[in-house]
């Protein structure tokens, strides 16, 4: 085994900070196009050839655009790059973010992006499905984000009957392992002992309020992680009080519908954490049944569904493949010799 | 003939009559007054529809009640999927994905050798050290992707053999690299041909997509030596590390030149990212009247 290791001097690739989930698709979209190719026009071919095969009734004619609504049709290289930085049918900045003191403008600038392209990307570029998946989440994320501030609406925790937590946060779960089955438990009992502190009242995201993580947990879940269609897995995250604002009453949420793509409870209560304090969130999962790749988002939010942190985009995540029907035993290790 | 929502909440009523099915629903968490028994009657019978928030309430009732997720799935009124999913991915799919991609690369940056990277963004010392390292790997990705197309296009059908074997070196297994976000790396696995069969034609299928913000980029389809029963193939696989500071695993199997699977199981690399640097992205946020 080889590490290429640069050593000093050598200029860091940041992450894109950007602050619409539109435009963190559409960056995962050019990534990917980027992947297979430098090449603009060739790629866009690439790209059209994938429109064609997903949608035969596309033609080059079919390229006029009724106004209001986006319908399949084959595209050029301008309208890619435009769209994928963000400059194609502007979506409006949050009223949230329009003060917001930014380093970097262009990150608020983001495009609509329509379904059927998301997919044309996904089998042109062979995202697995990841691209499709992230599109569910990506348009869940986006209706919380035009509340002012970003607040989740549905699966809130006042919506869930009381003496049925159990029944609510494993839903889609169908029979699983005891051990995911005790941790599904004790989530239940720690939602109904926050039940008497729950309150109408509305909760507002604070400067100095920060969280990091530095990936404790990893290597027992690893992004990537291969998982049998419909299999268990316990997720786990490590997260530190690493700003001035103690944290209490606070959930993480699941971004998007909790069956949609992975299942997993739509919402956990965390444990209140005082500054510097560290907290584990253990989170009961299960794999969609359909191949391909997937990723959980759960983000910091209270009671009223108010984010904590509405600009740190992702929250945790956790990236699953499962794998295609064909490749079977892929969980065996090939043996050393 | 395909079970409506009613129905199956007509089957899950069984013997109780509307009046108890709803208060059993009610006991169980339903809020009172949101179901009568006379919307109950024309939900079963078809002649009337529910909200998708009542029917989950209902279903959650119905579970508090004791019945399973099995017997409750009917009761989920799916809202219309926003996006159809991807096709799933077979060898033919696979094939043909690829064939298409990889005949688009030239001049691609990310698949470009490795030491015209190093030459565009590092010091004189480092590309020496990378040359050595291409040249003593044979590292050239441009014959890679020719390879890999040739492969591809391969009209010939394959069998998978019963008696096929494949082994790891026993210090390639579970290799672990530890670079930063965006690193380019190189990783190499000898593959020992434990089994009968002559490896031939054969390549490496990444599972899962080829990049995202948290996995490393690195080629789904790497060749394979042409390999006799008893000798070892030497795989390069060179890439770049995931943007995301976190732990990525990439699992590789075996598959023949039609992107059928040759044989059980698989090996990974695994790529550390992590670093104990502020991560946090948080932003200054508006000022709110």
């Amino acid at each position: 085994m080889v590490v290429v290791n640069p050593g000093r001097g050598r200029p860091r690739p940041r992450a894109g900070r950007h602050f619409v989930v539109s435009r963190e698709l559409t960056g995962a979209m050019r990534q990917l196009r980027l992947a297979g190719g430098e090449n603009t026009e060739g790629t866009v071919e690439i790209l059209n050839h994938a429109i064609a095969e997903l949608y035969p009734e596309v033609t080059a004619a079919s390229r006029s655009i009724t106004r209001g609504t986006s319908t399949p049709r084959l595209v050029s290289p301008a309208y890619v790059q435009r769209l994928e930085q963000g400059f194609h049918s502007s979506m409006r900045v949050p009223e949230w973010l329009q003060s917001a003191d930014l380093e970097n403008k262009s990150a608020v600038r983001a495009s609509k992006v329509p379904s059927w392209l998301v997919r044309a990307y996904d089998l042109a570029f062979g995202a697995d499905g990841y691209l499709v998946d992230m599109y569910t989440w990506a348009e869940a994320l986006s209706a919380d984000h035009r509340s002012n501030p970003p607040r989740r609406t549905t699966h809130l925790p006042g919506a869930v009957p009381p003496g049925t937590e159990l029944e609510y946060l494993s839903d889609g779960f169908g029979d699983p392992p005891p051990e995911i089955r005790t941790v599904l438990h004790e989530c239940a009992e720690h939602l109904a002992r926050r039940r008497p502190r729950m309150s109408v009242r509305r909760h507002s995201p604070a400067d100095g309020d920060s969280s990091t993580t530095y990936g404790e947990r990893d290597a027992l879940h690893p992004e990537g992680t291969l998982v049998e269609p419909g299999g268990y897995v316990l997720a786990g995250w490590i997260l530190h009080n690493t700003g001035k604002v103690p944290w209490r009453d606070r959930y993480v949420y699941r971004v998007g519908e909790p069956t949609t793509g992975i299942t997993a409870p739509s919402l956990l209560a965390l444990p209140d954490t005082d500054l510097g304090g560290v907290i584990e969130i253990r989170c009961p999962v299960r794999a969609p049944s359909r191949p391909g790749t997937y990723r959980l988002c759960l983000k910091m939010g209270w009671e009223d569904g108010t984010y904590c942190y509405p600009a740190t985009l992702l929250g945790v995540i956790l990236t699953f493949i499962v794998p295609p029907a064909d490749i079977r035993d892929w969980h065996l290790p090939w043996p050393a010799s | 003939m395909t079970t409506s929502p009613g129905m199956a909440l007509r089957r899950l009523r069984g013997n109780l009559s509307l009046r108890s099915f709803a208060a059993l629903l009610v006991a169980h968490g339903l809020p009172p007054g949101t179901l009568s028994r006379q919307r109950l009657s024309q939900v079963e019978a078809g002649a009337a529809e529910l909200p998708p928030e009542l029917w989950a309430a209902i279903r959650l009732a119905l579970r508090a009640a004791g019945h399973s997720d099995d017997e409750t799935a009917l009761l989920v009124v799916a809202p219309p999927p926003i996006i159809t999913p991807a096709a799933e991915s077979t060898p033919a799919t696979r094939r043909k994905q690829w064939q298409r991609l990889l005949e688009a690369i030239p001049g691609n940056r990310w698949w470009q050798p490795p030491t015209t990277i190093a030459a565009k963004v590092l010091g004189d010392d480092w590309i020496e050290t990378y040359q050595t390292l291409a040249e003593r790997y044979d590292i050239d990705v441009e014959r890679h992707r020719h390879e890999v197309l040739r492969r591809l296009a391969m009209d010939k059908t394959w069998t998978a053999d019963p008696h096929d074997r494949v082994t790891v070196h026993r210090d390639d297994i579970d290799q672990t690299l530890r670079i930063g976000p965006g690193d380019p790396f190189v990783v190499t696995a000898r593959l020992h041909n434990a089994g009968t069969a002559t490896w031939t034609h054969r390549m490496l299928y990444r599972l899962g997509p080829p990049v995202s913000s948290s996995l490393p980029f690195a080629p789904v389809l790497v060749p394979l030596p042409d390999t006799e029963p008893g000798c070892t193939a030497m795989v390069v696989i060179s890439g770049r590390g995931q943007v995301f500071p976190n732990l990525a695993v990439m699992t590789y199997t075996m598959v023949f030149a039609d992107c059928s699977p040759c044989l059980p199981g698989a090996t990974q690399f695994f790529v550390d990212t992590r670093n104990k640097h502020k991560i946090d992205q948080t932003i200054s946020l508006p000022t709110r009247s």
